[in-house]
């Protein structure tokens, strides 16, 4: 992995770490979706074939709904132990530390959720294509989510109600993701290539990889001063 | 150039601005009160039947309206987190909190409206159309940036918050914006318009202008009053917001 | 007379609205330490964060040596402060806490982590789960960065927390050494300590 800057290595490994040392925590962004996911058949009317008609909007949905609520752990520890100030005192680049906490982040929550797509999608008889296409559009909206989260999760941390401030804060931006990611699957499941909601979401997590390292850096500051 | 210079910096500080805003304010009142009569008569009478939808479109002088504010409102909040997050300006800091709850409140008179808008035409008092959904996550935009405010006790480490989040709103606010309406040509919803229709008679734009003036006269004035509120609370411990309270106090004494 | 190592001239502090520090000047030169005394809440923590450079006086200036604190810059280079909290993440052990911090910060340190472990008696602990170590041990972990960076101020808030007799002698002496290299050390405690050079005193009023 040397095509990363040594900062953004060891925060990641450092991020991997840490979640490996207590086992169960990581599992809690899965087992949240599977949960969401659950929470639909139970409410929607039981037409025969209509939870399949939608699989993808929900899966996406439940998706977005699971890495929203684990990006609180992101800095959450650090600033509570610390560690943060710590950190930034001894003249680290928190840019480079926010991209590799921003990449651990989806290393244990986008990535499983977009892989657990697959067999999930499968089961509800969902079309190949269909499959590749979600697994894609959770791995860049995914990877989107954790960089504007983190600026976000970096503004609210240790703030009383800061779980649920952030959720709220970060919904409505990541709206356009929900809106093109389900459509490319909705419209993969019809036979056509998504070329335009493809194009849209790289787009996004273009732009996201280039403005909010810096977002949470400035923000890492603001909250420690 | 210089002049300006001067006048700006003039201005930045806490207790000048406070005295002008004071003048402004009085000055603003006449031409608001004279926009806004003259746009409701303009909307309620003057303005023709529309062919379509009848009396119902003159909601239309309020949504509209609204619907601008709440976007202007966003601007001005941008230009001063640029200045808070740069420069540190204390008004600044001031201004963004003022203007925050203002934005909401004209988002939420435009989703009213156009909510009352829709009904006489569809049957509903909601629908999912490209302006109405965008201005609803307008609205969860500004209720976030109020509420971080709120969690934050110390006042300049809440107005730098905020202002980061305003511009990180800002960068998203257009992507938004046409994600939704991308959306909702998917969808081939109703959509709860009168403009872009080929053409607009001008005795139907004038007081469409006009209101409009008029609420961002409105607007002015009640930002400048919250402004106001917020210059004596950050200079609370200096000689000049002290005598100015109690020579209020000694004035509503003597009344 | 050599340029203090840290100046600073009539700084006001609030925190949360509320005044914590009025009108406060002192200067401290290499081989001087200051310490910090008074009530809870008088304000020691928030004076040597402004000192750390995390947070911006509302009026006066704090001067480092070869530096004004106008932009918040930290480095290693100029000044290590150790705050209240310990700043270790628990589930990694002391020296993947250590390696992390020489490998991202700038500029590097002087000492690796295993010999400054090994200089606080921590050889036996290196590996183990910082959750599992005690509180006079974390304390000294916290500590380790005073050997690992070369800064000519240290600021030390409540350092003697949760320290037994020798680890407390060897901070002592670790200061002394500081001192005798002409660094310059602010120190906020309310435990008696012994020093070898002369302490001067700066006892903050309550603000109401």
């Amino acid at each position: 992995m040397t095509l990363f800057p040594r900062a953004v290595n060891e925060t990641t490994s450092r991020e991997l770490r840490k979640t490996f040392r207590s086992p169960s925590e990581i599992f809690y962004p899965l087992i949240f979706f599977v949960l969401v996911l659950t929470m639909f058949p139970f409410s929607i009317p039981p037409v025969p074939g209509l939870f399949n008609s939608i699989a993808s909007g929900i899966l996406w949905t439940a998706a977005l709904l699971a890495i929203s609520l684990s990006l609180e752990t992101l800095f959450k520890a650090d600033y509570s132990s610390g560690a943060l100030e710590v950190i930034h005192l001894s003249g680290a680049n928190l840019v480079l530390v926010a991209i590799g906490k921003s990449l651990g982040h989806w290393i244990i929550s986008g990535l499983p959720i977009a892989l657990l797509a697959f067999p999930i999608g499968w089961a509800l008889d969902l079309n190949f294509l269909t499959l590749w296409v979600l697994v894609i559009t959770l791995m860049l909206g995914s990877a989107t989510m954790s960089l504007t989260g983190s600026s976000i999760s970096a503004l609210t941390v240790g703030l009383r109600g800061g779980g649920f401030l952030l959720v709220m804060l970060s919904l409505p931006f990541f709206v356009p993701l929900l809106i093109f990611g389900s459509s490319a699957a909705t419209n993969a499941s019809l036979g056509i290539v998504p070329e335009a909601e493809l194009y849209f979401l790289g787009g996004m997590f273009v732009l996201s990889l280039t403005v909010a390292p810096w977002a949470t850096a400035h923000a890492i500051k603001i909250r420690l001063g | 150039m210089m002049m300006m210079m001067n006048l700006l910096h003039k201005y930045a500080s806490l207790k000048n601005f406070y005295f002008l805003s004071v003048k402004l304010s009085r000055w603003l009142v006449l031409p608001f009160v004279f926009t806004l009569v003259y746009g409701l008569i303009g909307a309620l009478w003057i303005a023709p039947q529309d062919y379509q939808q009848g009396e119902s479109f003159r909601i239309m002088y309020v949504h509209v309206p609204s619907a601008w504010l709440s976007m202007f409102v966003y601007m001005n909040m941008f230009g001063a987190a640029i200045l808070t997050l740069i420069w540190r300006v204390k008004l600044s800091e001031i201004v963004l909190r003022a203007c925050a709850p203002l934005g909401a409140i004209f988002t939420f008179l435009a989703l009213i409206t156009g909510s009352i808008w829709g009904k006489p035409m569809w049957g509903t008092w909601w629908v999912w159309d490209a302006r109405l959904t965008s201005e609803l996550l307008l609205l969860f935009i500004y209720f976030g940036i109020i509420a971080l405010f709120q969690a934050i006790e110390d006042r300049r480490m809440a107005a730098k918050a905020c202002a980061l989040m305003t511009v990180v709103g800002a960068v998203n606010i257009p992507i938004i914006h046409y994600s939704v309406q991308w959306w909702s040509t998917l969808h081939q919803g109703p959509t709860v318009s009168k403009i872009g229709t080929p053409s607009i008679h001008l005795d139907m734009l004038i007081p469409l202008i006009v209101m409009s003036v008029a609420f961002t006269l409105y607007f002015i004035i009640m930002c400048l009053a919250r402004i106001r509120i917020g210059i004596r609370e950050y200079d609370k411990n200096s000689t000049w917001v002290k005598n100015l309270v109690t020579s209020t106090l000694q004035k509503e004494h003597n009344q | 007379m050599s340029k203090p190592i840290l100046e600073v001239t009539n700084i006001s502090l609030s925190r949360a609205q509320k005044l914590v520090v009025r009108d406060l000047s002192f200067s401290v030169s290499g081989g001087e330490i200051l310490r910090l005394s008074g009530s809870n809440g008088s304000g020691k923590t928030t004076i040597l964060r402004a000192l750390a450079g995390l947070i911006l006086p509302d009026n006066g200036k704090v001067a480092r040596l070869e530096e004004k604190l106008g932009n918040i810059t930290t480095s290693s280079n100029s000044v290590i402060y150790i705050a209240h909290r310990h700043g270790l993440e628990e589930n990694l052990s002391p020296l993947e806490n250590l390696n992390f911090l020489s490998q991202v910060c700038t500029p590097p340190p002087i000492r690796d982590g295993v010999s400054v472990l090994e200089t606080l008696g921590l050889k036996t602990s290196m590996h183990v789960p910082t959750a599992r170590l005690s509180a006079g041990q974390k304390q000294r972990i916290s500590l380790a960065r005073l050997l690992m960076f070369d800064a000519p101020l240290w600021l030390l808030d409540e350092p003697f927390t949760a320290l037994d007799t020798s680890s407390k002698k060897q901070l002592e002496s670790m200061i002394d050494a500081h001192l005798d290299r002409k660094g310059a050390v602010v120190l906020a405690t309310h435990q008696r300590f012994n020093c070898k050079s002369h302490v001067l005193k700066h006892s903050l009023p309550m603000i109401p």
